[in-house]
């Protein structure tokens, strides 16, 4: 049981800590109360609300924007993980290339879309 | 702290194989990139810029890269012989001889629809320059497709394909009908693309292996994992073709969309479809033909005569050739059940010509086009012989061609056909290849009705209107000459196709490539 005291550490102070953020914005932060905030899962929205119905196209910019770099880190990641077995096989340019290139595709995606005013928002 | 060892040895590239797909990937990755630098500014070496001058700009800088892709991809169609691209053991793509001539065609295809798309897309008010960058990516999709031999590469391959023209289909963005069109293709599409994974998956479940020649040592057509797998694999793909069953979606899309588009889409993607139904049934699924023969004999049979029958009962002229490129898969399906290399290079030929034919018809349609509207009821054609006689020879030709009247390239291309399902059938001593080739000849003439109906309504009606400003672009002129030119040329000298200094041999440049596939 001894080795376990670093865990018991990490939740009291993980409870230490969010009970503090807790009673500190209950108690310095502005109040303002409208029904959108009581509900149980908050986000300053309404959930409930009909699907049919319009909503702002930049919130669709904003989602082709995330895939851009979504994308590129899923790759990126795993890419990075591997990149000195790599240099240990002697492909280590080949790897980079690889990469460079389709971070170029990438980035020709960004620059379009920086370009053609994607990226402001009004 | 202990690390992974990965083993891996970096493949040889061999770029030249590939060059004609790398330069086509450069033209899409670049053209967004030109078009937004473009519409930025106000004028470019002072001139000002405007829309149709940023259309006319993207469409030559495509038009070169496309061109500049099928000069190299010509270049190789004399070295039938597949060359290797990355690696030799486990092979993405073969870039065969058909693989070089379904390339070329797509190559041919995409050239002249981007030639006559600036004036079109002008004159019904889509002309933003995202156009050029989609078909080029389709196009790229296309050329891999035609060349894929591996599962993965084969699926991302039509995805790549598919996604951009499902946006083309709905280019034209304030027409109600485009945006029917463009949905309806996209999750009819989506939904065979499932389809085909699901195939795909049973298939490497079922047998441990991507690669489309892996998979023909170890298809066992005994199994119903694997049957199931493969039936699934080309449904995906005859949805492509639009063959019967999987048809519904096509008259509805092709008259949607853009009229450009829809001559993309009826030839080029058809070509790459049949590229890759080339491939995975030649490779993957061999050992199991004798068991999926019934199953494509039938909807060979079923789209020939729905196809036709349907296009019988058409007012609208983009719908009838949707209804009428259901009934050339059928026929161009015939040749992919003739075992051996006849049937394949059958279906090359006809590819070619169904490109040149197809292309022209609806050509003819995007020049009539006025004032936001397509003019694309069969009765808007009236009289067209008085009013542009141009344009109503080189429908005329494209009719008789479609049809299959000699001496006209459409002719040439069903005799091939014909005659290797007959001689097959002749060798093996098995009748149904005969009776498909009969209820082919048959539904030839049934066509006859509904593509002779247009040339009667051209020369034989009183124009309804008056004439309209003869408003025809030196490119649609152009490309309308090459067409009718190449279905006579075609049809009349196949061994012997003069273009500026080749003299080509179609029909032995095909027969060499069919061979060059099949192992």
């Amino acid at each position: 049981m001894a080795e376990y005291w670093g865990l018991g550490l990490f939740t009291l102070l993980g409870t230490a800590v969010v009970t503090l953020f807790m009673v500190l914005t209950t108690w310095l932060g502005p109040k303002l109360v409208f029904p959108e905030k009581q509900e149980p899962f908050e986000c300053g929205e309404r959930q409930v609300v009909s699907p049919y119905q319009r909503f702002n196209v930049k919130f669709y910019m904003v989602a082709i924007s995330f895939i851009i770099f979504d994308v590129e880190v899923v790759f990126l990641y795993p890419w990075a993980v591997v990149f000195n077995d790599f240099i240990g096989n002697g492909a280590g340019w080949y790897a980079y290339i690889s990469m460079m290139v389709f971070l170029f595709v990438l980035s020709v995606g960004l620059a379009y879309e920086w370009m053609k005013g994607g990226l402001d928002w009004n | 702290m202990e690390t992974s060892v990965l083993e891996f040895t970096a493949p040889e590239l061999h770029f030249g194989t590939i060059s004609p797909l790398l330069t086509v990937a450069l033209g899409a990755v670049l053209l967004p990139i030109i078009e937004a630098y473009l519409s930025r500014r106000k004028s470019f070496l002072s001139r000002p810029v405007t829309r149709v001058w940023i259309g006319f700009m993207l469409s030559f800088i495509s038009t070169i890269f496309l061109a500049i892709a099928l000069m190299l991809t010509l270049g190789k169609l004399s070295v039938p012989q597949a060359e290797v691209a990355f690696n030799a053991a486990h092979p993405m793509i073969a870039m065969d001889g058909t693989a070089h001539f379904l390339i070329a065609t797509i190559l041919l295809s995409a050239i002249m629809t981007i030639l006559v798309s600036g004036r079109y897309l002008a004159d019904v008010g889509a002309n933003y320059g995202e156009y050029y960058a989609l078909v080029l990516a389709s196009v790229l999709g296309m050329m891999l497709l035609a060349a894929s031999t591996n599962m993965i590469m084969l699926f991302v391959s039509l995805e790549l394909m598919s996604i951009p023209i499902y946006a083309l289909a709905g280019f034209r963005r304030l027409s109600v009908r485009s945006n029917e069109s463009a949905m309806k293709y996209f999750i009819i599409g989506s939904f065979a693309s499932g389809l085909m994974l699901y195939g795909m998956a049973l298939l490497y479940g079922a047998t441990g292996s991507v690669g489309l020649a892996e998979i023909g040592t170890k298809f066992d057509p005994e199994s119903v994992l694997h049957l199931l797998g493969a039936g699934l694999l080309l449904i995906g793909l005859t949805f492509k073709i639009a063959a019967v069953p999987f048809h519904q979606w096509a008259p509805d899309v092709y008259e949607g969309a853009p009229t450009t588009v829809s001559g993309f889409m009826a030839t080029a993607v058809k070509v790459a479809a049949f590229g890759a139904l080339f491939r995975v049934l030649s490779l993957a699924l061999q050992p199991g033909i004798e068991s999926l023969y019934g199953a494509l004999w039938v909807i060979a049979a079923l789209s020939m005569t729905v196809g036709n029958v349907m296009a019988m009962i058409q007012r609208n002229v983009k719908r009838m050739l949707a209804y009428s490129s259901i009934a050339h898969a059928g026929y161009l399906l015939i040749g992919l059940i003739v075992p051996g290399s006849g049937g394949y290079s059958a279906i090359m030929f006809y590819l070619l010509v169904y490109t040149f034919m197809t292309i022209g018809a609806f050509t003819v349609i995007s020049v009539l086009a006025k004032d936001h509207e397509d003019k694309d009821q069969i009765d808007d054609l009236a009289g067209l012989s008085v009013l542009r006689p141009f344009l109503a020879f080189v429908m005329a030709v494209c009719m008789f061609s479609l049809a299959g009247i000699p001496p006209f390239a459409g002719f040439m291309a069903k005799f091939q056909l014909f005659k290797a399902a007959i001689q097959a059938s002749t060798e093996l001593g098995d009748s149904s290849l005969l009776w498909l080739a009969i209820i082919g000849v048959l539904n030839s003439a049934v066509s006859l009705y509904y593509y002779l109906r247009i040339p009667v309504v051209m020369y034989m009606r009183d124009p309804e209107r008056e004439a309209d400003p003869d408003s025809m672009a030196g490119f649609e002129r152009l490309v309308l000459f090459v067409c009718a030119a190449a279905v006579f040329v075609l049809g009349i000298f196949p061994h012997d196709v003069f273009v500026i200094f080749w003299d080509v041999d179609v029909i032995a440049v095909v027969s060499e490539a069919a061979r060059s596939m099949l192992p």
